[in-house]
């Protein structure tokens, strides 16, 4: 398994599509800190846009999965390899360990370039506690791993990297419009998805006060405490999901005909 | 919730079919039926979130993908078999435990901690925060426990009652819950709706059976939806019964002495909830009568299964009589057709013009709002004041002498939209419409000054162009005239020109507007 790691390795590594569409989102991450929180600070910006640092990143985590494991169904490579006498199980698992690892820890990044550029500069203010903030993105990985997961056993069926792109796509845009939707459910960590933005959901307050040269002002307070509930619940479900995903994903691995 | 899980079941048992004819039609697709039940189990997370009554939902989902490690066709049919029982005991107990537990006491928890943090009028209005949670947090303990929505929503309407606030209420999201809880927290329908007059007397409104009134029969529109629910809540007799009123001799305007052999007025302090908030005591009291007529003989106030009410009248000879009134059903439709009656103002576009007679002209302004530019900017209202000035002027020209400005229903809105309108008719010279507070911007909260009241910051002020100081205006208004309604109201109530009128004073959802006494 060691030397399928590697040559999965070494083959991702030199994928141009990867390379060019992860360097577009890092410059797309830094861009949007560094626009957008002009008008707020950096923690005003967390307060006003809440999903601004995990909804590109979820195109990114589909994108990484896709090019780890599709290609390599599509030519047989993973055929192959069994063939040659490797165990279904370590083609599998090197295939899926090396899109979860890197999709989740790529993903994860990105999310906090905004943050970055942002208080390079214009600050952090001090709207929320940064420590808070940090804590909560902090947490961020595990539901980056369980959607990697959740992504590699749609790779596994569809095998084609295009179409886990227009996934990756589907999971950033669906998130705004599902959460918008269905607003009681949103809230659940046992929806990767809805985990962000209940990681990334800060206690609000607004008012708004009027000034004769610019109208109506509106002003907005939150606090970033987060609860061991929170901490907890998203570790577990995090987890225990991964796992249901990793065992579904090779039971339908396992019998795939591969030729 | 329950069709997807009937769906999951579905996919369960075509596993347990394909497990038959798989050694005849061999392919691999069918282990993907294996992990639909999980995709399906996603998608009610994503819908409905987490529900305990449909924990063997969830664990089926996960236990047959254990049917894809084993070749033998028998043992898949087992495990798909376990776990299309599994969610059929779940479907069996959701449909007794209910779809979900609502947590109502941690709604009230949560709700009171913000309000008694961010409340802004505490000390005007005289809160005492722990008076309140010792007198509400048994009630939604209770509703908790019954996990009764009807109970609930009473519970926060007299809640939200306890401020005489209109910027204070309780909400219900637009389902089909909504108007369930509506329909049956008010009562029972009789056959009229209450009003009383300013001389005292209780009539009957918006009789069965006449012209111009509520028919349960009506098949019109409301706008909240309850054309599409009442008969549903019809009464089983409803047919038989509804023409009892018009036969005893009670059209609109009846008088009306008695209701379950008791004076009207004494019901009044049972009525502890409203459709709308009433800040004003003069207001309420003027729609107290419409919700006593959904209280049947020994009834409560909202918790009536009461089949009939005695109402006492005066006839045409002014005898007193009494007419025994059997439940039509619900009292919802009926109270919120006579509320809209009287609420309503003319039906035309907002800031649009109709003639009243050869020197009347009526402008209806509806909304405090022109356009989204204008309404983010406030330097953009200058099309609409240059719009309504021509108007204005043009209509001076043709000889009109009266102005009436009808701000019934008004909705309120930006207040620059007020001054923008006031100004064309204030008396020349500056004029103050609102003044700003201070606000402490990180914690976006007011603050007080050392003597607890709220500072003046900066004035909103504009200029008069007194374009109609020879003629005559007319405010009309309502109780649903609101927020800035009332700034247009009291500003431009003290115009030596204008008079205000209506059945009753502005909604008063202005916090610190001190009402007018001009009226007519």
């Amino acid at each position: 398994m060691k030397n399928l790691i590697k040559s999965i390795i070494y083959e991702t590594m030199r994928s141009k599509l990867l390379i060019i569409f992860y360097l577009v989102m890092v410059a797309v991450m830094i861009l949007l800190g560094a626009l957008n929180a002009c008008d707020y600070t950096t923690s005003g910006l967390y307060i006003q846009d809440q999903s601004i640092t995990y909804i590109f990143p979820l195109t990114v985590t589909a994108l990484v999965v896709g090019i780890v494991i599709c290609p390599d169904l599509k030519d047989k490579v993973a055929n192959y390899e069994i063939l040659s006498g490797h165990s279904r199980i370590s083609v599998y698992l090197a295939r899926v360990l090396c899109a979860i690892i890197p999709a989740a820890f790529l993903s994860y990044f990105l999310t906090f370039l905004p943050m970055i550029s942002g208080i390079l500069f214009w600050g952090w203010g001090d709207r929320l506690d940064l420590t808070d903030v940090l804590l909560r993105q902090a947490l961020f990985i595990f539901p980056f791993i369980r959607l990697a997961a959740f992504t590699c056993v749609l790779a596994f069926m569809i095998k084609s990297e295009y179409a886990m792109i227009a996934i990756g796509v589907a999971y950033s845009f669906g998130t705004l419009f599902l959460s918008g939707i269905f607003e009681e459910a949103s809230s659940s960590v046992f929806v990767s998805v809805y985990n962000f933005s209940y990681l990334m959901g800060f206690d609000r307050w607004t008012i708004y006060n009027i000034s004769p040269e610019s109208g109506i002002i509106r002003y907005a307070s939150a606090t970033g405490s987060i609860s061991s509930e929170m901490i907890v619940s998203t570790i577990t479900a995090s987890m225990l999901m991964t796992l249901v995903y990793v065992v579904l994903g090779y039971a339908l691995f396992r019998r795939n005909e591969m030729n | 919730m329950k069709f997807f899980c009937v769906v999951e079941m579905l996919f369960l048992i075509a596993i347990i079919v394909t497990s038959f004819i798989s050694k005849k039609y061999v392919t691999g697709r069918f282990r993907y039926l294996f992990a639909v039940p999980l995709l399906i189990t996603i998608i009610m997370f994503i819908r409905y979130g987490f529900i305990m009554s449909y924990l063997g939902v969830y664990i089926s989902s996960i236990l047959i993908i254990t049917g894809l490690f084993t070749d033998k066709e028998i043992l898949k049919r087992s495990i798909a078999s376990f776990c299309t029982l599994a969610i059929f005991i779940s479907l069996f107990i959701g449909s007794f435990i209910g779809v979900k537990m609502i947590d109502y006491e941690a709604d009230f928890e949560e709700a009171f901690a913000v309000m008694k943090e961010h409340y802004v009028l505490s000390k005007e209005k005289g809160i005492d925060w722990d008076a309140l949670y010792e007198e509400y947090k048994p009630l939604f303990e209770k509703v908790n426990e019954t996990q009764d929505s009807v109970e609930n929503y009473k519970t926060w309407m007299k809640f939200a009652k306890e401020f005489y606030d209109g910027h204070t209420n309780y909400i219900l999201k637009k389902t089909d819950d909504q108007i369930k809880i509506m329909m049956e927290a008010y009562g029972n329908d009789y056959g009229l709706s209450l009003a009383r007059l300013s001389t005292g007397e209780f009539v009957a409104i918006n009789v069965e059976g006449y012209d111009n009134s509520y028919s349960i029969e009506s098949e019109d529109a409301d706008l909240m939806g309850f054309y599409r629910y009442k008969n549903k809540y019809l009464d089983k007799d409803a047919e038989d019964n509804k023409d009892i009123i018009k036969n005893a001799g009670i059209k609109n305007g009846t008088v009306i002495t008695k209701w379950n052999g008791k004076p009207i007025d004494d019901y009044f302090d049972e009525v502890t909830y409203y459709i709308n908030p009433y800040p004003v005591r003069e207001n309420e009291e003027f729609y107290l009568p419409m919700y006593v007529a959904g209280i049947g003989a020994d009834c409560e106030y909202g918790n009536c299964d009461g089949e009939y009410a005695i109402v006492s009248f005066l006839d045409e000879n002014g005898v007193e009589k009494e007419v025994k009134l059997e439940s039509l059903g619900s009292y919802m439709p009926r109270l919120y057709d006579s509320i809209s009656k009287i609420d309503s103002g003319l039906n035309i576009t907002n800031l649009s013009w109709e003639n009243v007679n050869e020197d009347t002209m009526i402008l209806r302004v509806r909304a405090m709002a022109y356009d989204s530019a204008s309404y983010a900017d406030p330097s953009q209202y200058t099309e609409m004041t240059d719009q309504l000035r021509k108007e204005v002027v043009s209509l001076k020209e043709n000889g009109y002498k009266n102005l009436i400005i009808d701000l019934r229903a008004n909705e309120g809105g930006d207040p620059f939209f007020v001054q923008n309108v006031a100004g064309l008719f204030a008396p020349e010279g500056e004029h103050v419409n609102l003044y700003s507070t201070v606000i402490n911007e990180k914690t976006a909260t007011f603050e007080r000054n050392e003597d607890g009241r709220y500072p003046v910051k900066e004035a909103l002020t504009y200029e008069g162009e007194d374009l109609w100081h020879d003629g005559k205006i007319i405010l009309l208004v309502n109780a649903e005239c609101v927020s800035a309604g009332d700034d247009m109201t009291y500003i431009m109530g003290e115009y030596p020109n204008v008079r205000v009128i209506g059945f009753t004073s502005t909604s008063l959802r202005y916090p610190m507007l001190m009402q007018t006494e001009r009226w007519l």
